[in-house]
This record gives structure tokens, C-alpha cells and sequence, in this order.
């Protein structure tokens, strides 16, 4: 293969790979995606080209160097302060992502941050190009490096989103190159009968197929029967590990934040305590800590799935720093929101429809994020001091009687059947499902009381089970409890009148946008007929300001006999942990006064001048190896060795030159073939030398090994001297004399 | 007692004036002519096979030529015995006794000429000698003297009326090799002066038998690492195990290797084996004892095949046995 054909088959495949990698465009947020995959591209055709030759094992070796060594700096360069060196941080994370990423990259929610998923770019581009170009180099068939760059195209496809952008143009943009790349192979491979005139007709007439053909599946081929009606990807297959379930309902441990909560550690009430400060929201927006849609009999708690079919995915997914949500079509606002030191947990508080959030302080890797109920978790927990940006579409749509409901199912079982008869009761026979719904909350409102199982109303515990709901309603008794009995019931008896309803844990931002625990309230939402989630306050629902009377009459009976099991021990939000740091904080605050550097140049040194640096080091690494190497043999060992080093330094120094020998000659055989290159003539002497110093009756003396090695310094020096500066450059940074020689058929 | 720098000089300045004097009667081939003086001073016997008219005799009378010792020449034919090559006892009627006549085998160098032409029996009239330095007339022993050595003839091409020498006998010569013809510049220079008829008379003798028998006494002196013989040891283990091979080398073929392989050194002036000496040698000493495989010579491989890919296959020595 000539150079120009080879340049020909590199330049179509790196077209080909960095039109597959945009594919990656709705998969990844920004474009360092392509960066790193177009660097990958580039750097495995390189591997390929200097490989060229080679053994396999020469260019896989090759593959893991350039992922190792460079990886950190196309892949990790953001993520840490020395990622973008081969530190073992770095090639650790290196490897994981070379592992794990593949899964982490198809569980978070699309468009995903760079950071360490950049991996995955960067790995296919290097698999593709390497494997691509070597085909391309050394098989003559014109179909294999055409079929690995298709296979980088499906590995996009099957890892990215199941309704990207442009596919129609990059596919057909993509077969049109594919296609001349194969014309062209195919026309190398095969001896035509003539040439002139007729070849250049039948590669134009060939263009003209191509192109015809491209365009014919650009506006044709979304047309055609039989065509798949959804993309297949592997996002799609894949169930997303997390489990919300398995954090305790924080409806549970309403009481915790209430003023008659009655406990001897007066940490754990936190009634007048600042839980979380907001800044940014305007005043009146909700700020949600949980959104429970799904009531087992005992908690009202958030679900993985509440089998709702229609709308935005009911599943707390991974997500990068910005989300693409549908329920994001009111107003942006920009917030922020630190946490305080009594507040703590894995419910993240969020307006909502949140469309970015970046974290100061918590693992942001591990937050994750549901669609369907605008809230947010965070398994590594929030701590006092935490702090989160985000933007979102605040749009507090209100209940109004004449709104529609969702007719498309309750988020509820048969759990709470036995409310069916008092929420028919309660609403009155009104016109609508709505109108009933609303009845509810009036006649709740207007029949309840309010109280927090204070002293003397010690009969009215916490929970909102079956049992508890049932003493709360029971005929001839009076209904009496907080936010987390009266929301409880309030969505239960939604339910039951028609309206699908789900519980809200949260609080409305005040004027000075500090959340204390008296600000705290749980509120129901109704689902319109839209899919939308109309909010159904508190005051809606609940009188706070009356009192249980104490002379009350005792229940007639009780609704159910079933037994029923406690409430789930709740854990009451983590008020532990090390007060923030405010020497810490001021010193991440501070600015420097001095000079700073422009934009454009700190841009240009990071992606240019860390390259550089991180080349240079390699090469130094190579030399240094080298040196050491060197003396090692010159030093180390019996005077044997030594005098064998000496030899097998030449042999390397003439590798480094490209000028190889045959792997278990004699040393006069090797000289042979050395002396063959230029400034290599003394080598046959050398050889000789080496041969009846070592195998002579005596042992070498170490004064007749150090002679040795001057005149191995002597050829070295003449070796050097008979080649140019750039050979000599090339030489000294080549690495290929480090490779042991069992590794190679020629040394 | 090893072989000193001075000794090594004086065995290679003279093993070069050797080859010099019977390079006169064989032009243009300089290392056949260096073989065969191996085998002359490792005590050994010499095979020369190729095609008609190549020089094999005119070297083996050169080489007899340049001893100054006795030598005979038998031409080997069908209807030879083996009393014509080892000598007769004869009645002497005036003496009244039985008188031993010896036959040519009793020389210094003995030229058999063509020695696929005489019966089996007659071949096998050379083993005694060729391994013992003796022969047994009669029930009566009677040593050769030193130096010995047989210098044999054979043509590959003709087949008819010929007998193939056994192994037995095969291996008992040291070395194998051919001449072959000579290339442009001998060719030439051999017509400028046709006028030469036998070109082995240009040769005289200028070293004496027992110099000979001196210099390969001092060969046997010369020093081979352990790491060396142990490559001749794995040369000849691979030949055994080689599939193509269906008999290996023997295992005095392995002491032939390094018997050569001494004598080689000194001609190039060293007092110590290298391993390229050892490839040197290793066809010529090797290529008459193996006997390769009836399915790998139908398919065209040779015994030089097999032993180029013992030499690739068996990584030589880099490192003395310390």
C-alpha cells in the first residue's frame, strides 16, 4: 500500500468515526464528547500506522499505553486537579470507567455530564481506529475496516438515546462515505482491465451511484415499510438499579418538625430550627422534599413506579448536571439552597421541574432524579454545609372546581378501600369527581382539628396507617392530628372519590427564604386531566387553628378490625456532623487579587499546553528508562552480565534506529546484519570482542568489561553521529528497545 | 594445558599457508579447501560428493600432495575386494613363510576414489580402519600410523552399478561436503591455463606428517565453554525430535561437532569455540547422518532445509556457564 492510500483509508475513517460519534450529540451534553472520541479516533490510527508490521500484541500493547498514559488528559481533564496525568488515581478511574462506565453511561438520565463518562467516547474511538486503520494497512479485502466503522456506528446507536436529532443526515452522510471508501478499496483490490479514460468514467458514474443512492435513503428511507417503530437501544433494556423504596416515608417522621413533638432531646425538635436556607426562588414558591404517590396500608412513601403509564418516566434515575424535562414550561428561576445543620437525610428539597443542578460539596455522582415526581434523592445523604445551584420551571398550578381529572387511574390500590363509603359520605353526591374531591377537603377542613399530640392531647399519636387513619375518622369521635394525618387521608379519600392524588412533603419559601421546621407541611396534589399535578394546599384541607376538644365523645367503633402493623421506625433527619468549616468556606470565597490569566488562555493551556506536557513526560520517561537502563547493565552484575549488557545495549541503541536483527543469532551473525547500516561498521569487532571475552577459558576482568563498554560507548557515539537530528530525536524517544525482545519475531 | 594466543597465531598463519598451497589446484574455493583441512587435522575422514568434473579428486591429491607423507589412491569398482584395499598374506615358497603385503590403506592419506562403485563388502573393508586406525589381516592387527585419513569420492547422479554406503559407514566420516563448480573468475582463470593438465602436481608438500599429527594434538586443547557444548547437545537433541527427521544425529556426530568446531577456532587464530563455529560446521559435520523422513523428502525438503531450521530454531548461546 502506498502512502497516499493509506492517508486515503485514514482520512475516510477518521470521517467516518467522527460522523459516528456525533451521533453521541443528544446522549451527551456539550461537545467534549467528540473531543475525546475524535482524539481516541486519531490516536488509534496512529497507534495503527507506527504498529504497521507489527505484531498484534505490539498494537494492543500500544492501545493500553495511549489509554493509560493519555486518557486522563482527553478524558478526565476536568474532574481533578492532576487527572490529567497518569497518576494512579487517574488510571484507576481509567479503568473503572472502562468497566463500569458502560452501565453507569445507559442508567443516567441523557444528556450526560463528560466527566469520567468521557471514557467511553475516548475507548471506542481508540478500539475503532486502531482496529479500522491495522485492517486498512494490512488486509487487502475492502470490506473489513469499512465493517468496524459501521460497528462504531451501531456501538454509538445501541449505547445513545432512543430519539436522537439528525439521524436521517448523519446516516446518510455516513453511507455515502462508507460506500466510496468501499469503491475505493475495491477498486485496489482488483487489477483493472483498463485504465484512462474508461476508469476515471467508471469512478465518476461510481460517485454519481453513491451520491444518487445517499440522497435516495435520506428522503426515502424513513418512507419504507417495515421499519422498526422505535429505535433499539440499549438504554431501553436496561432496568436501572436503584431503589427508592428502601429509605423510610419522611411523612412518617412529620411530627419531628412540628411544635408539640414530644421528645427529652431537644436537638431532635425541630420546630423553630433552621433546616435549609433558599435563595434565588421567589417568595411563595414550593420547595418539595418528597413526593409519596403510593400508600401500602401502613406509610404513604415515594415508589420506584407508581404504574402511572403516561407521562414523564415515574423512576429516580442518574442525572448530569442538566436534565431535559418535560414538565419544564413555566417560568425559569435560578436558586440555590444550602442546608442547615439540622437537616440532613437523602431527600434532596427542589422546586419544581428542575432543569440544571450542580452540586458544592455532596457526591454529585450519586444523585438521582424523577421525572414524574419532581423530586430528588441523594443516597450519600446531604450534610449541614451543602449547598446546590439549580434552575427550574416553577408553576404552581392551583385546584380549581372545574378542572378535569386524570381518568387514567389511581397511584393507589385496594389498600385503602375501606375509606370508600366515608369519602362517599364526606363528598356529599357532587357532579364531579372533582367537586367531590374538594367537598372532602372542606368537610375536613371545617370538622377538624388541629393538634400535634401535645400535652393533654397524648391520644392522638403519629403515623398514618390503616389503624390510625381509621381511629381518626371513627363515627362519633372527632378528627384531630397534624399535616401528616390530614394529608394522608386527604389523598386517600381523593382516590376514593376519582381523583388520583399523591402527598407532598415541603415548604413554601418565606420572605427571608430560611425553611425551619415550623414552615414545614405536608400537601396533596391532584392529577388533572392533562397529566399534570395541580397542588391541593394544606389550608385547603386542614384548620390549624382549632384545638381537639378534651370532653370529647369516645368512637362509636371502628372502621376496620384488621390489625395492623406500626408505622415504619423513621429516622428523624441527621442533625450530626461536623459544623461547617468557616475558615474553609471563606478560603474557597476568596478570590485572588493578583493577576489572572485570560480566558482564552487558560482554555488554550489546558487543552494544548497539558498534551504537550503530558507528551514531553512520556519522553522523558523513555529516555530516563533508558539511562537507567544503561547503567544498570553497566553497573549491575557479574562482569558476564555485564559484558552481555554491553552487547545487548548496542543491539538496542540500533533497534531505536530501526535497524533490527534476528532474534537467536550468534553475535558475529547480528554484527553481520548491523554493520550492514551506517555507523555501524565496528559492530563485527565488537562482536567478536564480546564472544572471546565471554567464552574464553578465564573470566572477563572488570577492567577488560569496562574497556568493553568505551568502545560500546564508541559505536553508540558513531551510530549517532551517522544520522540527521531528527533521526537522532526519534531515536532517543523511541520505545520500542523497551519492549523485552521475547516480545518480538526481529529485534 | 589450554591452547595459548601465540600457539592459536601459529595454527591459523599455518592453516592459512595450507589452504593457500592447495587453493592452487582448486581455484575459487576457499572454504571447501578450509573444510577439508578440518578434517585433516581433527583426525577425521572426508566425503566429497557432487557431480562429475567438479575437482573432487584434484583436491583430495592436493591435500595429499601438500603432507609430506605417504599416499594412495583406490579406485573403487565393482569387481575391487577387500584385500585390494587392506593387503593380502601371501606364501613366500623361497622363504618357506606367509608374508604380509599391505594394501593402499596403509598411507598417511588414502584417496578412494568413487567409492560407491565397490561392494558392500568392499565399503565395509574401510570401517575398522576408518574408526580404529587399524586393520586385521588374517586374525593379525596392524596399526595405520598418524596421521590417517581417508579422503572418499562419490557421484549423487548415477545410481546404476553403484551401492549406497551404509550409515555405519557414513557415519564414520567426519565431514560431507561438495565442491561444486567454480564461479566465473576461477572458471576463467582455470582456461587461461589449460595448459596445465593435472593441477594437483602444482601442489608440494610444505608440512610434514607429523606437524599434522602436532596441530591436531593442539586442537584438542582448545577450550569450549560448557554453554557451547551445550548447544551442540540441544543441535543434535532437535535433530532427533525434528519431524522431518526419521533418523537423527548420532552421537558421534555430536563429538564430531566439537572436534571440528576446535580445529575451526584455531584456523581462526582463537583458543576458545565460539557458537558461530559451531553453525559453521554444522551442515558438513551433520548433513550425511540424518536421514530424513520417506513423506518430507517426496515433498522436497532436504537435510540442508532441516539443518538451516535446527540453527534457526535453536536460539545460540549468549551467556558463558559461569
Amino acid at each position: 500500500m502506498t502512502k497516499q492510500q493509506a492517508a486515503v483509508d485514514g482520512t475516510l475513517l477518521f470521517l467516518l468515526g467522527t460522523i459516528a460519534f456525533l451521533g453521541f450529540d443528544d446522549t451527551y451534553a456539550g461537545w467534549t464528547y467528540l473531543i475525546a472520541g475524535v482524539a481516541g479516533l486519531l490516536l488509534g490510527i496512529l497507534i495503527a500506522f507506527v504498529g504497521r508490521g507489527q505484531p498484534v500484541v505490539v498494537l494492543a500493547v500500544g492501545l493500553l499505553a495511549a489509554f493509560f498514559v493519555l486518557g486522563g488528559a482527553v478524558a478526565l481533564h476536568g474532574i481533578g486537579d492532576l487527572s490529567f496525568l497518569p497518576v494512579p488515581d487517574t488510571v484507576g478511574t481509567l479503568a473503572d470507567n472502562s468497566v463500569h462506565g458502560w452501565k453507569r453511561l445507559l442508567t443516567t438520565l441523557p444528556p450526560v455530564d463528560g466527566g469520567a463518562l468521557l471514557t467511553i467516547p475516548y475507548i471506542l474511538g481508540l478500539l475503532a481506529g486502531c482496529l479500522g486503520f491495522a485492517m486498512a494497512l494490512r488486509m487487502k479485502a475492502a470490506l473489513p475496516p469499512v465493517l468496524v466503522a459501521f460497528a462504531l456506528l451501531a456501538g454509538v446507536i445501541l449505547l445513545g438515546v432512543q430519539d436522537p436529532s439528525k439521524t436521517a443526515l448523519l446516516g446518510a452522510l455516513f453511507g455515502a462515505l462508507a460506500i466510496t471508501w468501499l469503491c475505493i478499496r475495491g477498486m485496489r483490490a482488483r487489477t483493472l482491465a483498463s485504465t484512462g479514460g474508461r476508469r476515471l468514467s467508471r469512478t465518476a458514474i461510481g460517485a454519481a451511484l453513491c451520491l444518487g443512492a445517499a440522497g435516495l435513503a435520506f428522503l426515502g428511507g424513513p418512507l419504507l415499510p417495515g421499519l422498526a417503530p422505535e429505535r433499539t437501544v440499549l438504554r431501553g433494556e436496561i432496568e436501572p438499579p436503584f431503589n427508592v423504596g428502601q429509605y423510610p416515608s419522611p411523612l412518617a417522621g412529620f411530627r419531628v418538625y412540628t411544635k408539640g413533638y414530644q421528645t427529652p432531646e431537644d436537638d431532635r425538635r425541630l420546630y423553630e430550627k433552621d433546616l435549609f436556607t433558599v435563595s434565588g426562588l421567589p417568595e411563595g414558591t414550593r420547595v418539595r422534599v418528597a413526593a409519596m404517590d403510593s400508600y401500602d396500608g401502613t406509610v404513604w412513601r415515594a415508589a420506584n413506579d407508581s404504574g402511572v403509564t403516561e407521562g414523564p418516566e415515574d423512576t429516580f434515575r442518574k442525572v448530569s448536571s442538566t436534565l431535559r424535562n418535560p414538565l419544564a414550561d413555566g417560568k425559569q428561576v435560578k436558586g440555590t439552597i444550602t442546608i442547615g445543620e439540622d437537616f440532613g437525610g437523602v431527600w434532596v428539597p427542589l422546586p419544581t421541574a428542575l432543569t440544571h443542578i450542580s452540586f458544592d460539596g455532596p457526591d454529585a455522582d450519586s444523585f438521582r432524579y424523577n421525572l414524574a415526581t419532581s423530586t430528588g434523592v441523594l443516597p450519600s445523604s446531604l450534610k449541614p454545609g451543602d449547598s446546590y445551584s439549580f434552575t427550574a420551571s416553577v408553576d404552581d398550578a392551583k385546584v380549581g372546581e372545574k378542572s378535569e381529572p386524570w381518568s387514567g387511574g389511581s397511584p393507589i390500590g385496594d389498600e385503602a378501600a375501606q375509606f370508600q363509603a366515608l369519602a362517599a359520605e364526606y363528598a356529599g353526591g357532587g357532579d364531579s369527581p372533582m367537586t367531590n374531591a374538594l367537598a372532602v377537603a372542606e368537610k375536613l377542613k371545617s370538622e377538624g382539628t388541629y393538634t400535634d399530640g401535645e400535652p393533654p392531647n397524648q391520644q392522638y399519636p403519629a403515623g398514618h396507617s390503616l389503624r390510625r387513619l381509621a381511629d381518626f375518622t371513627a363515627k362519633g369521635g372527632q378528627l384531630a392530628g397534624n399535616d401528616e394525618q390530614y394529608a394522608a387521608l386527604m389523598a386517600i379519600l381523593a382516590n376514593q372519590v376519582g381523583v388520583p392524588a399523591r402527598v407532598v412533603l415541603g415548604a413554601v419559601v418565606g420572605s427571608d427564604g430560611v425553611i425551619q421546621g415550623k414552615d414545614m407541611h405536608a400537601w396533596v396534589e391532584l392529577r388533572m386531566s392533562d397529566g399534570s399535578w395541580a397542588t391541593l394546599d394544606w389550608s385547603e384541607f386542614m384548620n390549624t387553628e382549632k384545638p381537639p376538644q378534651q370532653n370529647a365523645p369516645q368512637p362509636e367503633e371502628l372502621v376496620t378490625g384488621k390489625v395492623v402493623p406500626p408505622p415504619a421506625p423513621v429516622r428523624p433527619p441527621a442533625t450530626s456532623g461536623d459544623p461547617l468549616d468557616e475558615s474553609v468556606n471563606q478560603k474557597a470565597n476568596s478570590r485572588p487579587d493578583g493577576f489572572t490569566l485570560p480566558g482564552w488562555l487558560v482554555a488554550v493551556l489546558k487543552y494544548v499546553g497539558v498534551p504537550i506536557l503530558l507528551v514531553a513526560a512520556v519522553c522523558g520517561a523513555i529516555i530516563g528508562a533508558k539511562l537507567w537502563r544503561r547503567h544498570r547493565r553497566r553497573t549491575r552484575g557479574t562482569p558476564v552480565a555485564r559484558l552481555s549488557g554491553g552487547w545487548r545495549e548496542t543491539l538496542d541503541n540500533a533497534r531505536d534506529y530501526g535497524v533490527g536483527v534476528p532474534v537467536g543469532a550468534t553475535r558475529r551473525e547480528q554484527a553481520s546484519v548491523l554493520s550492514a547500516a551506517p555507523g555501524l561498521d565496528a559492530a563485527p569487532g565488537l562482536a567478536l570482542l564480546t564472544d572471546t571475552t565471554m567464552f574464553g577459558e578465564e573470566h572477563p576482568a572488570d577492567a577488560e568489561v569496562e574497556a568493553f563498554w568505551e568502545q560500546v560507548g564508541s559505536l553508540r557515539t558513531s551510530l549517532s553521529d551517522s544520522r540527521t537530528r531528527w533521526q537522532r530525536i526519534r531515536a532517543a524517544i523511541n520505545p520500542l528497545s523497551l519492549v523485552p525482545a521475547r516480545v518480538w519475531r526481529k529485534r | 594445558m589450554t591452547v595459548t594466543q601465540e600457539q592459536a597465531r601459529w595454527f591459523h598463519d599455518t592453516f592459512e599457508k595450507l589452504a593457500d598451497n592447495v587453493e592452487k589446484a582448486v581455484l575459487g574455493k576457499r572454504n571447501v579447501i578450509r573444510l577439508v583441512l578440518t578434517a585433516l587435522l581433527s583426525e577425521g575422514h572426508l566425503l566429497l560428493e557432487d557431480y562429475p568434473g567438479t575437482g573432487k579428486t584434484q583436491l583430495a591429491r592436493a591435500l595429499a600432495n601438500t603432507v609430506q607423507g605417504s599416499h594412495a589412491r583406490i579406485q573403487f569398482t565393482p569387481d575391487l575386494l577387500p584385500s585390494d584395499v587392506t593387503g593380502v598374506t601371501v606364501y613366500d615358497q623361497g622363504k618357506g613363510t606367509f608374508e604380509f603385503h599391505p594394501g593402499p590403506i596403509f598411507h598417511s592419506i588414502v584417496l578412494a576414489d568413487e567409492i560407491n562403485r565397490a561392494s558392500p563388502k568392499t565399503q565395509s573393508a574401510l570401517l575398522e580402519v576408518m574408526e580404529e586406525g587399524r586393520v586385521t589381516v588374517d586374525g593379525a592387527t596392524r596399526e595405520v600410523g598418524r596421521p590417517f585419513m581417508v579422503i572418499a569420492t562419490q557421484n549423487p547422479i548415477e545410481q546404476a552399478g553403484t551401492y549406497r554406503l551404509p550409515e555405519a559407514q557414513l557415519d564414520r566420516f567426519l565431514l560431507k561436503t561438495s565442491v561444486g563448480y567454480p564461479d566465473q573468475n576461477a572458471t576463467v582463470e582455470l582456461l587461461m591455463n589449460s595448459s596445465v593438465r593435472d593441477r594437483a602436481t602444482l601442489v608440494t608438500p610444505i608440512i610434514t606428517a607429523p606437524t599434522v599429527t602436532q596441530m591436531a594434538e593442539m586442537a584438542d586443547q582448545v577450550y569450549i565453554d560448557p554453554a557451547i557444548v551445550a548447544y551442540v547437545s540441544a543441535l543434535v537433541d532437535h535433530s532427533r525430535r525434528h519431524k522431518h527427521v526419521r533418523l537423527g544425529a548420532s552421537m558421534r556426530g555430536c563429538l564430531a561437532l566439537v572436534r571440528t568446531a576446535k580445529v575451526w577456532a584455531l584456523a581462526e587464530g582463537r583458543s576458545q569455540v565460539l557458537p558461530d563455529d559451531v553453525k559453521a560446521l554444522a551442515e558438513p559435520v551433520l548433513c550425511h547422518r540424518l536421514i530424513l523422513d520417506p513423506e518430507a523428502m517426496f515433498n522436497g525438503v532436504t537435510v540442508e532445509d532441516v539443518i538451516g531450521d535446527l540453527l534457526t530454531s535453536v536460539p545460540a548461546p549468549q551467556e558463558r556457564v559461569s
